[in-house]
């Protein structure tokens, strides 16, 4: 690892300030993507700024139509949520399945979503249910919040306080997970909206996460696994690498969508 | 003599307290007084040259004490590659000029105060290449086939009888390709080398499975002489023929201490690894086998090509042993090299017999099914009691009693010899089989024996403990000679102090070193007999020296008369006893044994002059494939072998069940991935390089059977580090076509080849 200033501000405004004041420091979460990679010295920061002294970062609450889920909150706290679990019992499920105990254990939510990870779960989340990202600076809407592999929204001094995640009527999260990493070679969240709306969101499979917008048109006319028989998916932009080709991610794709649909119908 | 049994009791490990409380001391464990710490900087090309190495920046790093390029590096003389008779992992020297032979060849060595400072210094260190297309492996253009046996003295391609028209006439002829996948050794244990000076005299400490090779290569390559370089690896962490050669670090490292006058360290990555040292090359092979009627073999050719590097030709040529697994009648070998821009490959655990038997045991079991017979049935019916080639008897050749047990233990009666017709719990089963070998051989060994009047003894060799058990079954040996508890055995192993004990490699080590204790353990009962029998008192006055043994503590007669230790050495006017003993294997001459001390192998065994010596086993697998997802498991595995005397049912059975996991590793998990654009290893870590799991392996058992080989070396021991993981690629691809009428050609098996034959 390189040499590194290390602060521990109380304040999330302490830690926008610190951020703003130096443009190669950079924010620390749970660590658990940024820890390695400055093992890997793929990262030279000149300082990191630990969000882990600032309180009242991991809450997790009832609010309107949704629940609200402050950007400390680790997977492992999502997972054993008894609000969570009642609220949006899949998203309890989805938190479950990240990583190994060490990970869900430190990792969090907001640093999961600042992160953006092409292969990362929580940005699938933000990205499909439209959760709103509140920030240090104000509001992102989590449609707009992913332009590319490993880009956000998000300005560099710009602090993720809490997320405003919309429970769907209905959902189900299926994930083809790499045996060694558990991270998703392809990952599929369907849901149901309150509005009634379909949604397919996408992830590990492309360079971000995306809406599959075929597989939505083809549940919209007629909501069972066969509607998606014909569906196939572009493999062009989709990641290749030595665990799966980009054909293979394409093909799970609809692969997963169909097991999402039984799962729904079954409930 | 005291006799040893034939198979020995299975003693827990002597060191296995000092492994598991981490008090065992590993190369890298050792501290030196105000070590610097050194990192290798390996290149990103496979080939080219290099145009510029700027270390400006690396060397602005705090504490970073030395950057060697090709610039600045010390000379180093460099020694001969093992396979032209030398110590060198690969003749090429990297850091001696601006050619890049394969990716991540060492293009620089930082030095600096902490370990943490060098990593940080070497990222910092930019190459810049003028760079050509390479060659990654078969198939790429620019590679290379050459002939081995027009590009090598030493190869000869075993041949007999006229193999071509044999199989012209025969009745049934399988005729096939198959192919095996570069695999790496990844032993836990990393490569390391610390390098500490005291005046002239260098002592080093490495993983090593040779410490006489290591001190003759490096001091070779520092052109000084090998009695000022003491070599120390006390403990292997695994090295399965890794850690025999001597690779280029070992002298850069040696040379940059002795520069910067301080002791020196270097630690080298997991990925780094990958392409400072060997590796086990892909291979490929045409087989064709014919029988006649009624299953007899009539002939058999088996042309091998191995991948090699630019520099170096290292080939196994595995056709030696595959040739002697049958009654061929007709024989038609040929292997040849095939060079492309990588490092140069080396041992790996049984090198020559995994590639090379997996494609015999495969095609056997294909020869098999197109006859319409039971593929053990075939096997049995085509072995022989002498050698195909040289016509000279085996010393002992136990193939159909192993067969015959494994499928006792197995229950191969329960077999539906069709096609997918055996079924349970949903999943299809098929059952296969392939035979087992290892050629017994042997190389020269010294050893220093002590026995002292109070009943310690003192074994003192420079073999090595790679994991396998050496501490104990030579403790075993000394204490069953000397008649004294095996706790009451210390032994020292590994330190070019000690007397030269053979390489570890190609399974010689127990039958080397015990022949050599039995030696010097005859001499230490022979004084202490000689002077109980010819003294004028004592209970064993009198009698026939030759009659009177070590046994419990004791002195003895046949008579069961005798005098308790103490007594006797009192006789001998000593406390101590102590016997060097220097072992020389049938048709190796007394030179030899000078090489062995100046890092020279000699390495006999296999086809001899007046007989061939192998050890064999049964390998019986069952499969269990997923109709629907059809990936593939292995819920059970029987191995039965004969192996000569075995030192310890418990290290001897441990060695082959491991090797039969790895065998699995070899059917179904192990594969390097090259990026073939760049000649480069991509999966060059253990989380995506995959080996075998507890969850993958069930169920094993195993059985030695009793063989009494009085012919192959003085202990009876033939070896079998490397006898386990042979054939069980074979028997799992059996198995799998058993299964699945997939016939897998070429390992490891991946679900996508089976869904493309879509048989299932």
């Amino acid at each position: 690892m390189y040499a590194f200033d290390y602060a521990k501000p109380a304040s999330l405004d302490e830690a926008a300030r610190l951020l703003a004041d130096d443009p190669e420091a950079k924010a620390l979460a749970g660590g658990q993507t940024y820890i390695p990679t400055l093992k890997q010295r793929l990262a030279q920061p000149t300082r990191l700024v630990d969000l882990a002294g600032i309180p009242d970062l991991a809450t997790i609450k009832e609010e309107g139509d949704g629940l609200a889920v402050g950007a400390m909150t680790t997977h492992k706290a999502v997972a054993a949520s008894p609000v969570v679990q009642r609220a949006f019992p899949e998203l309890a499920y989805l938190a479950s399945l990240i990583g190994d105990p060490a990970v869900r254990a430190m990792g969090t939510i907001g640093g999961s979503v600042a992160n953006n990870d092409p292969a990362a779960d929580y940005p699938v989340v933000v990205l499909t249910l439209d959760a709103t990202v509140r920030t240090t600076k104000g509001e992102h809407r989590g449609s707009d919040f992913f332009p590319g592999m490993f880009e956000t929204a998000l300005e560099p001094d710009e602090l993720i306080r809490e997320f405003h995640i919309p429970v769907p009527e209905a959902a189900a999260w299926e994930k083809f997970r790499n045996p060694a990493s558990r991270y998703a070679l392809v990952s599929v969240l369907l849901v149901r909206t309150k509005d009634g709306e379909i949604r397919c969101g996408v992830g590990g499979a492309g360079p971000t996460c995306f809406r599959a917008t075929a597989i939505e048109d083809a549940l919209r006319s007629s909501f069972a696994p066969e509607a998606l028989d014909g569906v196939t998916i572009d493999a062009g932009d989709l990641n290749e690498d030595i665990h799966a080709t980009a054909a293979y991610r394409a093909h799970l794709i609809p692969v997963l969508a169909k097991r999402c649909v039984r799962r729904m119908l079954r409930r | 003599m005291a006799e040893l049994p034939l198979i020995g009791e299975g003693a827990p490990r002597i060191d296995g307290r000092l492994k598991v409380t981490g008090d065992a001391r590993y190369a890298a464990d050792f501290s030196v007084p105000n070590p610097a710490y050194a990192q290798l900087v390996t290149s990103t090309i496979a080939r080219g040259r290099i145009v510029s190495l700027d270390a400006s920046e690396a060397g602005k790093v705090p504490g970073v004490l030395k950057v060697y390029t090709h610039e600045n590096a010390p000379k180093i003389e460099g020694v001969p590659f093992f396979g032209k008779g030398g110590q060198a992992y690969q003749g090429f020297r990297p850091l001696q000029g601006v050619e890049i032979k394969h990716e991540g060849q060492i293009i620089a060595l930082v030095v600096a105060e902490t370990l943490e400072a060098a990593r940080e210094a070497a990222f910092r260190v930019k190459a810049t290449y003028e760079p050509q297309t390479p060659a990654a492996t078969f198939g790429d253009g620019g590679t290379e086939t050459e002939v081995a046996a027009e590009i090598s003295k030493q190869h000869t391609d075993p041949k007999t009888g006229d193999a071509d028209a044999a199989l012209k006439d025969a009745a049934h002829v399988v005729e096939a390709e198959y192919e095996t996948a570069t695999n790496h050794h990844n032993a836990m244990e990393l490569y390391s080398t610390t390098a500490h000076w005291t005046g002239d005299h260098l002592t080093i400490y490495e993983p090593s499975q040779w410490v006489y090779g290591l001190r003759a290569g490096v001091a070779g390559e520092l052109g000084i002489p090998q009695d000022k370089v003491r070599v120390l690896s006390p403990f292997t962490g695994g090295a399965f023929g890794s850690k025999g050669t001597v690779t280029a670090r070992s002298a850069l490292t040696a040379a940059a201490a002795r520069a910067l006058n301080r002791p020196v360290k270097l630690l080298v990555t997991r990925a780094q690894g990958y392409t400072t040292a060997s590796y086990r090359a892909e291979t490929k092979h045409r087989i064709r086998l014919g029988a006649d009627g009624d299953g007899t073999f009539v002939g058999f050719v088996h042309e091998g090509f191995e991948l090699t590097s630019r520099p170096d030709t290292f080939l196994v040529s595995g056709t030696e042993s595959t040739v002697r697994m049958y009654g061929f009648k007709n024989v038609r070998t040929k292997v040849s090299a095939v060079r492309a821009d990588r490092n140069t490959p080396g041992f790996m655990r049984s090198p020559a017999e995994v590639p090379y038997m997996f494609a015999l045991e495969s095609a056997v079991d294909e020869l098999a099914w197109k006859i319409g017979m039971d593929p053990i049935e075939l096997r049995l019916k085509n072995d022989t009691k002498t050698d195909p080639i040289t016509g000279k008897p085996f010393t002992t050749r136990q193939v159909r009693a192993c067969f015959e047990r494994a499928k006792e233990l197995f229950g191969w009666d329960r077999r539906v010899a069709k096609v997918g017709a055996m079924r349970a719990d949903g999943e299809l089963v098929g059952y296969g089989a392939a035979l087992a070998c290892y050629p017994t051989q042997l190389a020269p060994a010294a050893v220093r024996l002590t026995l002292e009047g109070k009943g310690r003894a003192r074994v003192q060799i420079a073999a090595h403990d790679i994991g396998t058990g050496t501490y104990t079954v030579l403790a075993q040996a000394a204490a069953g000679l000397l008649g004294v508890a095996l706790d009451r055995v210390e032994v020292e192993l590994g330190d070019t102090n000690l007397p030269a004990g053979p390489i570890s490699g190609g399974s010689v080590a127990t039958a080397s070193s015990v022949s050599a204790i039995m030696k010097a353990a005859e001499a230490i009962r022979l004084r202490l007999a000689t002077a109980a029998t010819t003294s004028n008192d004592g209970p064993l006055a009198g009698k026939d020296k030759e009659s009177v043994v070590l046994k419990d503590g004791r002195l003895v007669a046949e008579d069961g008369t005798g005098e308790d230790l103490t007594d006797a050495f009192k006789r001998l006017g000593v406390g101590t006893v102590e016997e060097y003993a220097e072992w020389l294997p049938d048709g190796v001459d007394e030179k030899a044994m000078r090489g062995l001390y100046n890092g020279s192998v000699k390495i006999v065994g296999g086809p001899m002059q007046d007989r061939t010596q192998f050890s064999f086993g049964a390998e019986l697998v069952e499969v269990r494939v997923n109709p629907r997802t059809l990936s593939i498991r292995v819920p059970r595995m029987v191995g039965v072998f004969a192996s000569g005397r075995i030192m310890n049912r418990m290290t001897a059975g441990s060695q082959v069940l491991g090797g039969m996991v790895w065998g699995v590793g070899s059917a179904l998990h192990e594969q390097t991935e090259i990026d073939r654009r760049y000649a480069r290893y991509v999966n060059d870590n253990i989380a995506e390089y995959l080996v075998p799991v507890n969850a993958d392996i069930v169920h094993q058992e195993i059985e030695f059977l009793e063989e009494d080989d009085g012919e192959v070396n003085l202990a009876g021991v033939k070896g079998l580090g490397e006898l386990g993981n042979v054939g069980t690629n074979a028997a799992v691809a059996n198995a799998v076509y058993h299964a699945t009428g997939f016939r897998a050609r070429k390992i490891p098996i991946r679900i996508e080849d089976v869904l493309k034959s879509h048989l299932v």
